[in-house]
């Protein structure tokens, strides 16, 4: 709320570490390494291969960063190699990435938070392909918007439980001008 | 709930990973955007209703406690908060902060309880420089999610409130007990002249001024009649304060110079408020520490209150006259205070006060020469210092009526300022019966006037002492 505000004690994790991840995030990424070998396109030319090694990297990277960094990594390992679109292959690595992105959530067991952004992802995505006529930029500016304003309503409605909404100047000037009315 | 730098983090990556989506023209790029996009959305609407169940199951206590709240004095502040255990969940911190005007000595102004923890408790010392009525604000509270992306700062628990009063200084002023109202102020004189307040209407003289005429007076009784006022004059007001290392008796705040100090200030306001010269001398060990000139400019009077604010006691050692304030500390900073020779030595060099004038016979005495010397010889002379050396005091006085001053003496008796509870009442009152009669000699000059200041609370507790039991001294 403030700048001043003292910081938490929330664990700092480091941003590179051996033991990143868990054991089921690391599952969700042989899903996705499987999944990408399994759909490679044919025949193996130069830029497939250079794509399934870049895929190798970018999973990698995925063992020893963040959750959100490597859920990412993992994206962005997946798209070259899925040329055909949306695919069950697809959504089978989606599936792994998915045991990686709430690996936070199971780490402090909360089981509830890790269905709600399953959910709340496949909501967003059904959204998405319902809406893929618009075209990409739409797409993403749509995206965008809905998290802001997903967070802007959790927010105030945070404010109304914890009974601290603060009046704007206006609304005082108006119930003060109401009130003067009333009784002069 | 603001977003944290953590969750800033997440959405800029999901953000750069939309532009790429948009750059390549890749819809399946939206993949990665919309899993942060849902993680943050989640653990958002969850936070938020984590943090209002843990707003209402925290307790936080916060207390001031102080015995007698006066200035100067130091209160214990007590911060504590307090959580079920099955709300320990999520992490908290606590920020206080102290209202202006109240000095935080040694508490962390931070608590914190990790997600596992239930309580926690701090507890540091508060001191009060000045008097008045201080609120607390409510201790901010700060919750936030175990990921680090989301915080809410709540202000929560009690206000504590104290008030602060003015140390009782209780001063008295007055003659064997009896105080006095107004020792020095408003003063008339014996002669006529120009002036608002009437004085006398008599008859027209050749050589009266015709501005004087008393009109109504003239057409009364058919002659001449002219109206006499009674003439303004400015009384010459000269102040000597002594600081000597014996108006360091007392109690801390309430030491004889803290007295006389008060009273030296009265005495600057209200020649300042009639328009008065004043000149002020301030007496230590080896002389006059400072000198200023009589005059009525505002400047003259704001600088004697300051030197008088400032005024502190300072040693009776004596010091080589050709060596500076500066020279003697510079010297007293170079010595080994650990070797039994830095250690004797010391003392003789950390005089820092640099004087105007040296004088060789006692300060005091000194001073008054010097003051009479410098101003014309009807003039107040004010002088303010202790019963210490009756002889040295009464050597002053008298020099002072000799030159045909009025003098006004204020003396701190040193036995209601030395003595330390319990107080031995009978011993006390033997020796300010002594210091009565050092008074009442002193007094029985027409132009001396000898007043006593005194802690009023505890003269008044003797005297009560002595009505109540007459017959033990």
């Amino acid at each position: 709320m403030t700048d001043r505000s003292p910081p938490l004690p929330v664990a700092a994790a480091p941003f590179i570490s051996a033991r990143a991840r868990d054991l089921v995030s690391v599952l969700g990424l042989l899903i996705v390494t499987a999944t990408l070998v399994a759909t490679r396109p044919q025949p193996l030319n130069t830029d497939v291969s250079l794509s399934l090694v870049a895929a190798g990297v970018l999973i990698c990277i995925a063992l020893v960063v963040p959750a959100v960094p490597a859920y990412l990594a993992g994206q962005l390992a997946l798209v070259p190699l899925f040329t055909g679109g949306l695919s069950p292959a697809f959504g089978l690595a989606q599936v792994g990435l998915a045991c990686l992105l709430v690996e936070p959530a199971r780490a402090h067991s909360q089981w509830r938070l890790s269905a709600l952004t399953v959910v709340i992802g496949v909501g967003l995505g059904a959204a998405l392909i319902a809406g893929s006529s618009r075209g990409v930029m739409t797409l993403g500016a749509v995206l965008c918007l809905g998290v802001g304003v997903g967070v802007y309503l959790t927010h105030r409605f945070t404010l109304v439980r914890l009974d601290i909404v603060s009046r704007s100047p206006s609304d005082t000037e108006t119930v003060t001008a109401d009130h003067e009315e009333t009784n002069p | 709930m603001t977003p944290t730098a953590r969750w800033w983090a997440a959405a800029l990556a999901g953000a750069s990973m939309i532009a790429l989506a948009v750059g390549a023209r890749q819809p399946l790029l939206l993949a990665g955007p919309v899993g942060v996009s849902a993680w943050l959305l989640g653990v958002g609407i969850l936070t938020s209703r984590a943090v209002t169940r843990q707003y209402e199951s925290l307790a936080v206590a916060y207390r001031v406690d102080v015995t007698n709240p006066v200035v100067e004095t130091t209160a214990t502040a007590t911060v504590s908060v307090d959580r079920p255990a099955a709300a320990a969940t999520l992490p908290v911190s606590l920020h206080i902060e102290a209202p202006p005007g109240v000095t935080v000595r040694d508490a962390p102004a931070t608590l914190r309880l990790s997600p596992t923890e239930t309580a926690a408790e701090t507890t540091g010392s508060i001191s009060f420089p000045i008097a008045g009525a201080f609120s607390f604000p409510q201790p901010e509270v700060t919750l936030g999610d175990p990921f680090g992306l989301y915080t809410q700062t709540v202000c929560l628990g009690p206000s504590p409130t104290v008030t602060v009063q003015e140390r009782s200084t209780s001063i008295h002023v007055g003659q064997g007990g009896e105080t006095i109202t107004n020792a020095y102020g408003e003063h008339t004189t014996a002669r006529s002249g120009p002036g608002i307040v009437p004085e006398e209407i008599r008859e027209y003289v050749p050589g009266d001024d015709i501005r004087q005429v008393d009109w109504k007076t003239t057409a009364r009784l058919a002659s001449l009649y002219v109206r006499e006022t009674e003439a303004e004059s400015d009384q010459s007001t000269q102040l000597i304060v002594d600081h000597r290392s014996r108006m360091a008796v007392g109690d801390p705040g309430e030491t004889m110079l803290a007295y006389a100090r008060s009273v030296g200030s009265g005495i600057v306001r209200t020649a300042a408020s009639q328009g008065d010269p004043l000149a002020l001398y301030t007496v230590g060990a080896a002389g006059i520490s400072t000198a200023i000139r009589s005059s009525t400019a505002a400047q003259t009077y704001a600088t004697a209150a300051s030197t008088l604010y400032r005024l502190s006691p300072v040693g009776d050692t004596d010091t080589d006259p050709s060596r500076s304030a500066a020279t003697a500390s510079a010297l007293a900073d170079r010595l080994d205070t650990s070797t039994t020779f830095g250690e004797v030595l010391y003392p003789y060099l950390d005089d820092s006060v640099s004087y105007t004038v040296r004088l060789r016979a006692d300060p005091l005495v000194g001073a008054v020469q010097r003051a009479q010397l410098a101003d014309r010889t009807d003039s107040l002379l004010v002088l303010i210092t202790a019963d210490t050396d009756p002889a040295r005091l009464t050597e002053a006085v008298s020099l002072a009526i000799s030159r045909g001053s009025r003098v006004l003496v204020f003396v701190t008796p040193q036995c209601l300022f030395a003595a330390t509870e319990p107080l031995d009442l009978d011993a006390v009152y033997e020796q300010y019966l002594a210091f009565e009669e050092l008074r009442r000699t002193l007094d029985r000059h027409p132009r001396v006037t000898v007043y006593e200041v005194a802690p009023g609370a505890r003269l008044e507790r003797l005297l009560a002492h002595r009505r109540t039991q007459p017959a033990t001294v």
